[in-house]
């Protein structure tokens, strides 16, 4: 029985003009049918369409207020000088030119797009084989593991533990680096070109996507992998075959995630680095860098760069959409 | 020769003994059945015999290899689950292939059985599609084509039907035992369904508790059940169970209690005239007990049991009836069931009728510990 | 309690994805019609995806059809919410309320509805009382402790709690095991025998609706192919499909030649049970409808025999011509390799050569 009714039923294809005063006619708890209403002309689908718009006015209405407008607003803004005290004058393409010819920018780019690779490979792909090599071991096991590896902490405040951990002096990296590896002092944070790998690292322990895959892991059927085993399939052969197939959805669906959130980047970098992304901006990214030129009240140039990220990233988003096409069978 | 040989094995959940010794040995080719409710550890048994469980204690043998820690992949097994375990996103070919490609077949070989298995099967048109695609009744069968590819040295099923809708289940019956003919290896298949066994079992063991209860052919179960359980399990409509107390009354043996004073005839009082003054259960297959006019036997104040009847359901070689005591007999009204070559009319309902009891194929069970009071437990192993 | 009538129900969905196109076109019900007398339990039977959990959810409300209507005691109930119809609804799953006792699942309904405890406690002990023995007991466990067949006899007091007009039950007893499924229906039979509420039964199985239905209604594909008792299907089916969905083992059909007066199969040559027309047509054979080792008969070559000595039956398969024929032979069949099969011409369905038209069927037995 159990496949076979998963239809989506359908509205009626009555008119959907739900004029709010026919609910008061709607059939009452007493059980009897309207009195105006024939039978075979009735059309309750009609209530029911009247209901889901209710439903779903106030989201609506939230997302066109807080979602579409400023965004809409934003880029209508990029096409001006954003002036506060004036008429807004047209300015057309201008601060779209001067945000290209801004270094600042290119350099922040730059930081975004390496800061970007190394997030998801490490990030992203790491905790994917973590989660699949979790899952051979016993069931106490697990538990204890996920707990280690995957600990929900707050975002704000195991950032700035990190900060001490990073620290020159006195940080616990440090002393492992010179105490228990023997190596000389390490420059962390302080040097331009490790920032980037350093901001990264914590990620794979604390903000990994792991607990969702050990999640959609554990609920596929034991009997997949069973089958598999008795058939004679190793490790590798049930992960190839099992594990990543059925990982796939929510694998693509995380990448969407991963690549938004490191190509905006912005808390994190700037409570580790300072506002500037110090050292000389090595670790400034475009988020980053629009909030100094917004703090400067470049609104114009601050909403500009906004549309330059904003068309990379979906473009990102599309090429990853080609790449994960829908499979309907798992 | 024995093929697969079971001795003893335990196993424990926690301090719960889902498997309580259990032990068997199969012939070569046969197809042994373990059936019983759910919760009687006949899963567990065979979760262990394919290495899915470890084992508490006990060992198995594969001919004269001990396997009991070998992992699943060694062993060299075939096994089909209840949810049949296709992976949705391969085609049909792939599932039917999997196990092959698994062990590095060589392509020829394979491209040579996937096909031959699913035809074997009446799914070779379906080899491109995805699982989504097809029916409960074709999914089955693919996994059949997956076991049907392979040489296992022994066959393993996991309620295999319980899936399936009624109708299609007479089929499917017919594919597993094709499978099992052309392999002609040791086969254990696992059913909570007592009909499905006895369609299906060279050999049946019913278990509950843990253990198993008795070994034996269909018909050695159904005639002569080691005790209460055996009885209660095999058959359907299930067999009638009366509690009673045994009186020698005169030299005869008479059983006495819900409303009825049952003289037993002399082929079974003499075998249980030491059990006098005990109390009993009494159980009556449902075609024992005859309408008086038809009965093979004379019908008296002895052998008669009243009833108010209740439900009859009709069926094609006659009807099965459902009735219950009256209530001035003295005890609680008790329910029991008849099936009777005839139809009977609907116009019996709530009449109330009496029927003959065929006291030579009575059994008799130790109302305290369940033991068949005339069939000894030399029918086991 | 009351007269259901279900009137040209149409029902269509929305393309569906996948499976191509052909499936969405196909409504899900087509035009079915259907009347539950007072006090009648309708059984209905189809295989998955036939329209029959589709028609108990149009009649509980729960779905709204497309065309058609649905009365109720002769009341248009179609546009009627399925709170307000007072329909019991029994399911697959059972359904209860996991954190209550037997007893807070019997008295929700009274509390949810405002009425006092002690109204509440009253009729909940007078379900109990009506459930019959060893019901009380059920109650003042957590329902999580129950197995499954008391879970479902919790379900259905519940049900009897508030008084409905009509019992909804959608394959009530399909997640228990056999043994358990045996019992269980002969007690859910009887309970709807004694409350004699109008009851529409979905089942899969054609035994459990041939046990619970007072008329069995055969569906597949979104149509009601036959309504009747089980002789009215069994000895006089409206055409193919029923005749081959109804009875376990199912009926065999061979082909034949038919001339004048004369059935032509597999070499063997029998007179037909009616005139037919001359030329191909096939005719149906019930398994107990054989005999065997007659030397008319057409030769049967034997795969294997099913002994049930639990049904005093053995059931002897094989092929005629290469047609799977099932046998019902004494279990004491012996086993052979071959053998020579003749139909009891009394008992033959005739059916068209091509289609599912049925051309002539044996009626209720006769047996003198």
């Amino acid at each position: 029985m159990a496949a076979s009714q998963q239809h989506t039923p359908v509205e009626e294809e009555a008119p959907a003009a739900a004029r709010p005063g026919e609910r008061e006619t709607a059939p009452g708890p007493a059980g009897g049918p309207p009195a105006s209403t024939k039978p075979g002309t009735q059309k309750p689908g009609r209530r029911r369409r009247v209901e889901t718009t209710l439903f779903t006015l106030p989201a609506f209405l939230f997302q066109l207020s807080w979602g579409w407008y400023p965004m809409i607003m934003a880029f209508v803004l990029s096409f001006t000088d954003a002036a506060l005290r004036r008429p807004v004058q047209f300015t057309g393409l201008e601060s779209y030119q001067r945000i290209w010819d801004d270094p600042l920018v290119a350099q922040s780019f730059r930081v975004t797009a390496v800061y970007t690779v190394l997030s998801i490979t490490l990030t992203f792909f790491i905790p994917i084989f973590v989660a699949i090599l979790l899952m051979e071991m016993s069931r106490r096991h697990i538990r204890w593991m996920m707990l280690l590896w995957f600990l929900p902490l707050s975002g704000v405040a195991s950032t700035v533990l990190f900060r001490y951990m990073f620290n020159a002096q006195y940080g616990l990296f440090q002393w492992v680096a010179t105490k228990v590896l023997g190596l000389p002092p390490q420059p962390f944070l302080n040097s331009a070109d490790q920032v980037l790998f350093w901001l990264v690292v914590p990620g794979i322990l604390f903000f990994g996507p792991g607990l969702i895959y050990m999640a959609t892991l554990q609920s596929i059927p034991a009997s997949y992998f069973e089958a598999a085993e008795i058939e004679g399939a190793g490790f590798w052969r049930k992960m190839w075959t099992i594990s990543l197939p059925r990982l796939r959805p929510i694998i693509s669906m995380l990448l969407i995630f991963a690549i938004i959130g490191s190509t905006q980047a912005f808390e994190f970098p700037t409570i580790m680095t300072g506002a500037e992304g110090s050292p000389g901006g090595a670790a400034r990214t475009v988020v980053m860098y629009l909030f100094q030129l917004l703090q400067q009240l470049r609104y114009a140039d601050a909403t500009a760069l906004g549309v330059y990220l904003f068309v990379i990233t979906m473009t990102l988003v599309v090429i990853q959409r080609r790449f994960f096409r829908e499979d309907p069978d798992t | 020769m024995t093929a697969i040989a079971v001795d003893n094995l335990v196993k424990e959940f926690g301090d719960k003994r889902a498997v309580d010794g259990v032990g068997f040995t199969t012939g070569e080719s046969e197809l042994l059945v373990l059936v019983g409710p759910s919760g009687c550890g006949k899963t567990t048994t065979l979760r262990m015999l394919a290495g899915l469980e470890p084992v508490s204690s006990g060992t198995i043998r594969f001919g004269d290899r001990e396997v009991t820690d070998v992992r699943p992949r060694d062993r060299s097994i075939a096994m089909v689950f209840q949810d049949y375990a296709i992976l949705p996103h391969l085609t049909v070919f792939e599932n039917i292939a999997y196990g092959l490609r698994s062990r590095r077949t060589p392509r020829a070989v394979v491209k040579d059985k996937v096909p031959e298995a699913a035809r074997t099967f009446r799914i070779d048109h379906l080899l491109d599609r995805k699982p989504r695609q097809l029916s409960g009744g074709e999914r089955q069968r693919v996994a059949l084509s997956r076991s049907m590819v392979r040489d296992a040295d022994l066959y393993l099923y996991d309620e295999p039907l319980s899936n399936l809708d009624a109708q299609l289940r007479y089929s499917a019956r017919e594919d597993i035992l094709t499978l099992h003919r052309r392999k002609k290896r040791p086969t254990i298949y696992v059913t909570h369904d007592q009909s499905e066994a006895m369609a299906l079992g060279d050999r049946i063991a019913v278990m509950n508790a843990g253990r198993i209860q008795q070994i034996g052919t269909g018909e050695e179960l159904y005639e002569r059940p080691v005790n209460r359980f055996v009885a209660f399990f095999i058959g359907t409509p299930s067999i009638n169970l009366f509690t009673m107390e045994l009186k020698n009354v005169d030299g005869d043996m008479v059983a006495s209690g819900c409303g009825l004073d049952l003289r037993l005839p002399e082929s079974i009082a003499h075998r249980i005239r030491a059990y006098a003054g005990r109390k009993i259960e009494l159980g009556v297959r449902p075609e024992h007990l005859h309408v008086p006019r038809m009965a093979p036997f004379d019908v008296t104040e002895d052998n008669t049991i009243h009833g108010v009847v209740t439900v009859i359901e009709p069926s094609a070689t006659g009807s099965t009836v459902y009735l219950s005591t009256p209530e001035e007999a003295g005890a609680e009204p008790q329910d029991f069931t008849a099936t009777f070559k005839v139809r009977m009319p609907a116009s019996y309902l709530d009449q109330e009728v009496p029927l003959g009891i065929d006291l030579e194929k009575v059994h008799l069970f130790d109302a305290e510990t369940g033991d068949s009071l005339l069939h000894g437990p030399q029918g086991k192993g | 309690m009351a007269r259901i009538e279900v009137e040209k129900i149409v029902k269509r969905y929305s393309d569906v994805e996948g499976v191509g196109g052909a499936r969405s076109a196909r409504p899900a019900l087509d035009t079915v019609s259907l009347d539950i007398a007072d006090g009648e339990t309708i059984a209905i039977v189809g295989s998955s995806g036939c329209g029959k959990s589709t028609l108990l959810k149009i009649v509980a409300g729960l779905e709204q059809p497309d065309e058609g209507v649905v009365r109720f005691d002769g009341e248009d109930v179609t546009a009627v919410r399925p709170q307000a119809r007072g329909v019991g609804m029994v399911f697959q799953d059972y359904a209860l309320y996991p954190s209550m006792k037997g007893k807070g699942n019997l008295a929700y309904y009274f509390q949810v509805h405002g009425r006092t405890e002690e109204e509440a406690r009253a009729r909940a002990q007078e379900t109990a009382d009506r459930m019959g023995i060893g019901f009380e007991q059920l109650l003042d466990q957590s329902t999580d402790t129950l197995s499954g067949g008391q879970q479902q006899r919790v379900a259905i007091a519940r049900c009897i709690v508030r008084e409905p007009r009509l019992f909804l039950m959608d394959e009530p007893i399909c997640n228990l095991d056999a043994k358990l499924r045996e019992s269980t229906r002969v007690e859910i039979r009887k309970l709807l025998r004694k409350f004699g509420i109008s009851t529409l039964y979905v089942t899969h199985d054609q035994q459990e609706a041939v046990f619970m239905g007072d008329r069995i209604a055969v569906m597949r594909g979104g149509r009601i192919e036959q309504i009747g008792t089980f002789d009215e299907l069994y000895y006089s089916p409206a055409n193919l499909f029923v005749a081959t969905f109804i009875g376990s083992p199912p009926m065999t059909v061979l082909p034949a030649i038919a001339s004048g007066g004369l059935l032509t199969v597999a070499g063997a040559e029998w007179p037909a049970p009616v005139p037919v027309p001359d030329g191909p047509v096939r005719i149906g054979i019930r398994p107990e409808s054989w005999f065997t080792g007659r030397g008319d008969g057409a030769l049967m070559t034997v795969s294997h025999i099913e002994r049930i000595p639990t049904e005093r039956a053995a059931f002897v398969h094989g092929q005629v011509d290469g047609v799977p024929v099932v046998v019902a032979a004494p279990l004491n069949q012996p086993d052979t390799a071959e053998l020579r099969i003749m139909p009891d011409m009394g008992r033959v369905y005739v059916f068209a050569a091509d289609g599912e038209q049925c051309l002539h069927t044996p009626g209720p037995l006769d047996l003198f």
